[in-house]
């Protein structure tokens, strides 16, 4: 009886391993996506300038530094808008570190370079490495956000106590969406060492 | 429950639900031309 | 046609003169599609319970504002497992239990295609049930901090971060998926292979058609589940980085994984059901289904469509304006063929010589209370309107509409309809009346007014809430322990009809139609032995 079904059945569960296949398919194919459409917010400026792209989803995003984007010539400068630009950041549990940005919003043309800095801190009494990733909102805006000098370009290291100020330069290309007259670029910090372990090893903390 | 039914039970029956599909139908019209006079606050 | 004659009344369990183990092992080692379905259905009501106490305590939680009963973090274990219970350990357990006892008898089969595999997916369910509640208990013995807190979603990065309850879950979704997938193996070889002659594709019963198409979709999608919290595992624990921002991961990724999944899900639990209705529907108006070609394309064409919308679940999430048209006006499109569906319902009944027995009561109540869910759904589905009503109670009043009155009020219809025929008992029509009245008023008192709640901006998922909310929540509360209690009627009937009762014909009801009204009630331990010959 069950030999008559043997065919069948091998081709179903083919079919079973190729949507389990297909799933892990979804992660390099969702990056692809991403580059495409600035699905989720991955900013440009992480990735060479020319080839414009290879933000890797697998490696330490953000890390590869961008090729400096040539100063762009005042008459690219957009004068005839504004976008309203607001800064902002989270330190994620498990990080003993203080983040506020020393610019809160500003109004920029496309084209226009612009630099602000974030006031970070390290309130623990020991050496803590961390690394930035940015996001940009609306993700439409995140192919037109270049940045061309980043602290999130690398790892930051904070002696104990220390407090810096770390930079951050950028332009808004000028061939951002017309519509798009604000955006919010927002950093996550999060611990390089032991960042795992803090957070599940001790769920009573959280409470 | 397990109900046979006659055959002149069951032609009432069908009048019955055909005349009680029509109602519902009225009534579902009705609300939605009521809809067209009630104007935001 | 060979019919068994032997109608021995007794319970469902009742075989005769078979040889096989007594009292538990039998159970333990049965590869009988009956014993299983039995089992199937057992598991599902308990479980069902379960998840609605779980809920019960939550409702009385937003009795009011503040924090009476519990913790925070307690409130939020609760509200996700009662979802995983619900979904995946009452609906698809009872839709696999109907199966497992309909579809040998509607296509003239002998039993399940394969049988050994059958009763591994059954068992793998109860040790998955312990393995999703048994966190709770460990919480009581200082062993982490509780069961899965995230929502039945398991979003990252809150699931990566989360304690020993997302392992746990993880693993009872890993067993959940492959018993589901062992199952949906099952039913298709049986579909394919084992039709009586002259039962040709086209002659299948719509049941087994709804099923078909349930069992496709749960291969399609149960391994991208399986694969999504695999990668959360890994992220956990083994330093990969598919959702952790920190290195480079996406936890958005997450949410297209799972809802590439989840919305198809919703129609894995709905396409039995949708099934058995116009069956339930022509036996009541004594007349043929209407459009029973309509309805077969109507499944095929659900069940591709939903695998392309999933991204509506998540509109708020920051998507490109074309991405949202898209899975916006895609998901719209769906409303077209389930639209037919609706349509050929109610052609049926159209001059029908109706009867009102409570099967007849669900099936009509399930046409009303799931045209809410769909009418409610298109309204989540405009991108516009959905920025407003995202995260409130208004999507689950939504969901509840769907799963509640299209989900299990449709397997209580399949339940009441099909009693008779699987336990030779009659049940007790007076107590399923009141069952159905008490339980579509309370649903309705239950969930209308978290429409008005979300409505006016109350967010989902929060244990205390602002003051002008509590009325409405008031309401919510008394109406669902009514619903709730309403549940113990139903668990009554079905024990009395299995113990007892008038003794119920092989027809069973005067206009029913099909393959399985031939056998005796209850069906002899062997469905088929010679298969029936279709004309």
């Amino acid at each position: 009886m069950t030999s008559s079904h043997a065919p069948l059945v091998k081709r179903l569960l083919l079919l079973v391993a190729g949507a389990f296949a297909f799933a892990f398919a979804l992660v390099p194919l969702y990056n692809v996506l991403c580059e495409a459409t600035g699905f989720n917010g991955k900013t440009a400026g992480q990735g060479t300038a020319k080839s414009g792209v290879i933000r890797d989803g697998f490696g330490i995003g953000g890390l590869t530094v961008g090729a400096a984007v040539a100063t762009p010539a005042p008459s690219q400068i957009d004068r005839s808008r504004t976008v309203a630009v607001e800064f902002t950041g989270t330190v994620m549990p498990g990080l003993p570190w203080e983040m506020r940005p020393l610019t809160v919003s500003l109004d920029t043309h496309p084209g226009e370079m612009q630099q602000v800095r974030y006031l970070v801190r390290n309130t623990s009494s020991r050496p803590v490495t961390a690394q930035a990733i940015p996001s940009v909102t609306p993700g439409q805006a995140a192919q037109h956000f270049d940045k061309i000098e980043c602290f999130c370009f690398s790892q930051q290291s904070l002696a104990p106590g220390e407090s810096k100020e770390m930079p951050l330069t950028f332009i808004v290309k000028p061939d951002i969406d017309k519509d798009i007259r604000h955006i919010t670029l927002s950093y996550a910090f999060f611990s390089i060492d032991g960042q795992r372990e803090a957070l599940t090893a001790k769920p009573e903390a959280k409470q | 429950m397990n109900a046979n039914f006659t055959e002149a039970e069951l032609a009432q029956r069908r009048t019955a639900s055909r005349r009680m599909a029509w109602l519902i139908g009225a009534v579902v019209l009705a609300i939605y031309i009521i809809g067209f006079f009630f104007k935001r606050g | 046609m060979s019919v068994a004659t032997t109608t021995v009344p007794g319970h469902a369990g009742e075989h005769h003169g078979e040889h096989h183990p007594a009292g538990i092992l039998r159970w333990l080692t049965t590869t009988n599609h009956k014993d299983i379905g039995t089992m199937y259905l057992t598991f599902a009501l308990t479980m069902f319970f379960v998840g609605g106490a779980m809920i019960l305590a939550v409702r009385a939680e937003l009795w009011q504002p503040g924090l009476q009963l519990m913790k925070p973090e307690f409130f939020n274990q609760l509200i996700g497992i009662h979802a995983l219970v619900m979904i995946f350990a009452a609906l698809m357990p009872a839709a696999t239990g109907f199966a497992n006892w309909q579809i040998p008898l509607m296509i003239g089969a002998p039993d399940m295609a394969l049988p050994r595999v059958n009763n591994w997916g059954f068992w793998l369910l109860p040790p998955a049930a312990i393995l999703l509640t048994l966190p709770f208990t460990l919480a009581l013995f200082g062993i982490g901090d509780g069961a899965l807190a995230t929502g039945w979603t398991f979003y990252a990065p809150l699931s990566v971060q989360g304690g020993l309850g997302v392992d746990f879950a993880i693993f009872a979704v890993h067993i959940l998926g492959v018993s589901s997938i062992l199952g949906s193996i099952n039913i298709i070889v049986t579909i394919f292979n084992m039709r009586a002659p002259g039962m040709t594709m086209m002659k299948l019963p719509l049941f087994a058609w709804g099923w078909l198409i349930t069992a496709f979709l749960l291969i399609a999608t149960i391994p991208v589940l399986a694969g999504a919290v695999t990668m959360l595992l890994t992220d956990r624990h083994f330093g990969t980085h598919f959702f952790d921002a920190a290195g480079g991961g996406d936890p958005i990724l997450f949410q297209h994984l799972f809802w590439f999944f989840g919305h198809p899900e919703v129609y894995i639990l709905l396409l039995p059901v949708w099934g058995l209705m116009p069956h339930v529907l022509a036996t009541f108006s004594r007349k043929p289904i209407y459009g029973y070609k309509a309805q077969v394309y109507g499944f095929i064409g659900i069940g591709v469509l939903s695998v392309i919308v999933w991204a509506h679940h998540f509109f708020t999430v920051g998507m490109p304006v074309p991405a949202l048209i898209y899975f916006m006006f895609s998901t719209m499109a769906i409303s077209l063929p389930l639209a037919v569906l609706f349509f050929c319902w109610i052609a049926t009944m159209w001059k029908g010589a109706m009867s009102f027995e409570t099967p007849m009561l669900f099936a009509t109540g399930f046409i009303v209370l799931f045209g809410i869910a769909g009418l409610t759904g298109l309204v989540l589905a405009d991108v516009a309107a959905d920025a407003q009503y995202h995260h409130s109670y208004f999507v689950v009043a939504h969901f509840h509409y769907a799963l509640f009155a299209g989900g299990i009020m449709g397997v209580m219809t399949g339940v009441y309809y099909w009693l008779p025929k699987w336990t030779g008992h009659m049940y007790d029509e007076k107590l399923g009346k009141w069952h159905f009245w008490l339980t579509v008023v309370s649903f309705n008192l239950t969930f209308i007014p978290q429409f008005f709640l979300g409505l006016a901006g109350m967010p989902r998922r929060i244990p205390d809430y602002a003051l002008q909310f509590t009325e409405f929540n008031m309401i919510s509360t008394v109406a669902a322990f009514i619903l709730g209690l309403s549940q113990l009627l139903f668990a009554y009937n079905i024990w009395k009809c299995v113990k007892g009762g008038p003794k119920a014909s092989d027809k069973v009801w005067e206009g029913a139609e099909g393959l399985e009204w031939q056998l005796p009630s209850p069906p002899p331990y062997h469905s088929w032995e010679t298969q029936p010959v279709v004309k």
